[in-house]
């Protein structure tokens, strides 16, 4: 049984929504409800303004600082959705919520940001717009942020090449796969591959998961199912190259959760995900 | 081969509909198909949707346009998400009558179900639906509306329902039911005699467009396939109402992590 935390509830509009509700006769209109601001703020400061873990630091305080936008929504009836955009088709990675009708905007860059409202009750559909310069964008350093990784990694393999990352499993996929078992690769790239696939019904349909819990076992069904059963048919040349797989699918589940931590899987989240590791191993050499 | 099939309990209340609040509230299709296009990727509609789900059962209830309904939120919440999860019928059925004032069993509307879809329903597993016409609600489940749905205003342009089914987008009928549609495969709709009755179209099989039903393993596996001729005639039929349902504005809340293993 799929359990939901519904201590928070997000809502989503889509732009086609506010559009359509335009065309359909409903009116979109700024009021003064939502602000867009730029400040200086630092994490874990208790004599400042607290914005779930972001501080809002006052002139003359100086602190370890960074740039990050804040939009308030000030409607406490309406749904709400809002997007930062960098360009028309890129959003932004680093936007959180980290209280209801606060949205926190991270990272390097200019962001057009709209924020969509519909009122059920008077059938008024709100749209605002507001710019969140957080200054030139700087390419990312070389990160290296899963150093826990070294741990479980004690053959680090030559990280020479530019894997995709998106949905922050690529990079694990990676380094993590034994270099040693290119029989074994192979498949799992293919396997990665076709689960992403099946999300889309190529060739046939299946779920990520099920509020029926025998359909949610079912690998003809769940894609986690037939993940699971992919793994068990898959043969290691020796043991330790299977345990070198083990860590490597225990890592990139970890990197999966970490992934759906700060940010909530939809289906095509799942479908990149799939295909990142699907990438990553078949850029190992 | 077509084969004829039996008829269940129907429930469309097709003179009760509101036509006037179907035609003025909703979307225009070709927006929500627009946003269909460009969502990518887009799914291989050439695929058995059965197994995502179970067919659902009306039994005797004129319940019909509550399961449809029903099924729309499942169908886009798993457009959506790539989650599975079964919503109300019951729920879906008896506040559809609420809205069209219609008591007893007596069926309902597609506008009433609507308007059930902006308020929003709950999950099946808050208020089942029960084996005899109950409409007494759980206590505290007006609380629990937390999924709400879009839908389009009804169209009878065939290529704007024919472009829906192909995009992946399930589309919710209120038709008049009688054997020429009641058959494993309907070639030639004519409309006439029958009750009204509401059904789920979504994905197809070959060049044939798939109704999902809501009465058990009818036909083997709760579904039948209509020819793009007899789509068009039960499209364009004068007492004939189809709305589109769409992932894209649908209102959930927050997903819980789905662990890999």
């Amino acid at each position: 049984m799929v359990r939901f935390d519904f201590a928070g509830v997000r809502r989503y509009v889509c732009f086609a929504l506010l559009v359509a509700g335009l065309l359909a006769g409903g009116s979109a209109f700024p009021d003064d409800a939502v602000t867009f601001s730029t400040v200086i703020a630092a994490e874990q400061d208790e004599t400042c303004e607290r914005i779930g873990s972001w501080t809002i630091i006052p002139a003359g305080v100086e602190f370890k600082l960074q740039k990050i936008g804040v939009v308030r929504i000030d409607d406490q009836e309406s749904s709400y959705a809002v997007k930062a955009r960098k360009s028309l088709f890129e959003l932004a990675d680093g936007i959180s919520e980290p209280e209801p009708r606060i949205f926190v905007i991270e990272g390097n860059g200019k962001y057009l940001v709209e924020v969509m409202r519909f009122n059920s009750r008077t059938g008024a559909i709100y749209s605002d717009e507001g710019v969140i310069d957080l200054g030139d964008e700087v390419p990312d350093p070389d990160e290296d942020d899963d150093e826990d990784d070294e741990e479980d990694d004690p053959d680090p393999p030559v990280p020479d090449v530019d894997v995709a990352n998106k949905m922050g499993v690529g990079k694990i996929a990676y380094r993590l796969a034994p270099r040693n078992d290119a029989k074994t690769l192979k498949q799992y790239q293919a396997i990665y591959k076709q689960a992403a696939d099946f999300l889309y019904g190529i060739p046939t349909l299946k779920f990520v998961s099920s509020s029926n819990s025998a359909h949610a076992s079912d690998p003809n069904r769940s894609v986690i199912a037939w993940l699971n059963q992919e793994y068990e048919k898959t043969q290691c040349e020796d043991e330790e190259t299977c345990k070198a797989w083990e860590r490597w699918r225990l890592g990139v589940a970890d990197a999966i959760n970490k992934g759906q931590a700060s940010k909530s899987y939809l289906k095509n989240d799942w479908y990149d995900a799939f295909n990142e590791v699907s990438s990553a191993l078949g850029a190992v050499k | 081969m077509s084969r004829p099939l039996p008829t269940h309990r129907l429930g469309y209340a097709v003179g009760s509909e509101d036509r006037g609040y179907l035609n003025s509230a909703g979307l225009d299709p070709r927006l929500m198909l627009k946003a269909a296009r460009e969502f990518k990727p887009s799914l291989n509609v050439n695929t058995h949707p059965m197994v995502l789900f179970d067919p659902l059962n009306q039994g005797n209830q004129g319940a019909c346009q509550g399961h449809a309904l029903a099924m729309m939120f499942t169908i886009c919440y798993f457009l959506l998400t790539g989650r599975v999860e079964m919503f109300s019928r019951a729920a879906a059925y008896y506040w559809s009558q609420q809205e069209d004032g219609i008591r007893g069993d007596r069926g309902s509307t597609l506008s009433g179900g609507r308007k059930v879809a902006a308020k929003g329903l709950p999950l099946e597993s808050e208020w089942r639906y029960p084996s005899r016409y109950d409409p007494r609600e759980p206590a505290g489940i007006q609380n629990r509306r937390r999924f709400k749905l879009v839908a389009s205003k009804p169209t009878q342009d065939i290529e704007q329902i024919r472009e829906a089914l192909d995009l992946g987008l399930p589309v919710q009928d209120g038709i008049i039911w009688d054997a020429s549609v009641s058959r494993t495969l309907s070639t030639d709709y004519r409309g006439s005699g029958g009750g009204g009755h509401s059904t789920t179209l979504w994905t197809k099989k070959d060049d044939d467009y798939r109704r999902i039903n809501s009465w058990g393993m009818w036909d083997g596996d709760g579904c039948n396939e209509n020819t793009p001729r007899s789509l068009k005639q039960q499209v364009e039929h004068r007492y004939s109402s189809h709305v589109i349902y769409a992932p894209e504005g649908m209102i959930y809340p927050d997903l819980a992590p789905v662990n890999l293993i």
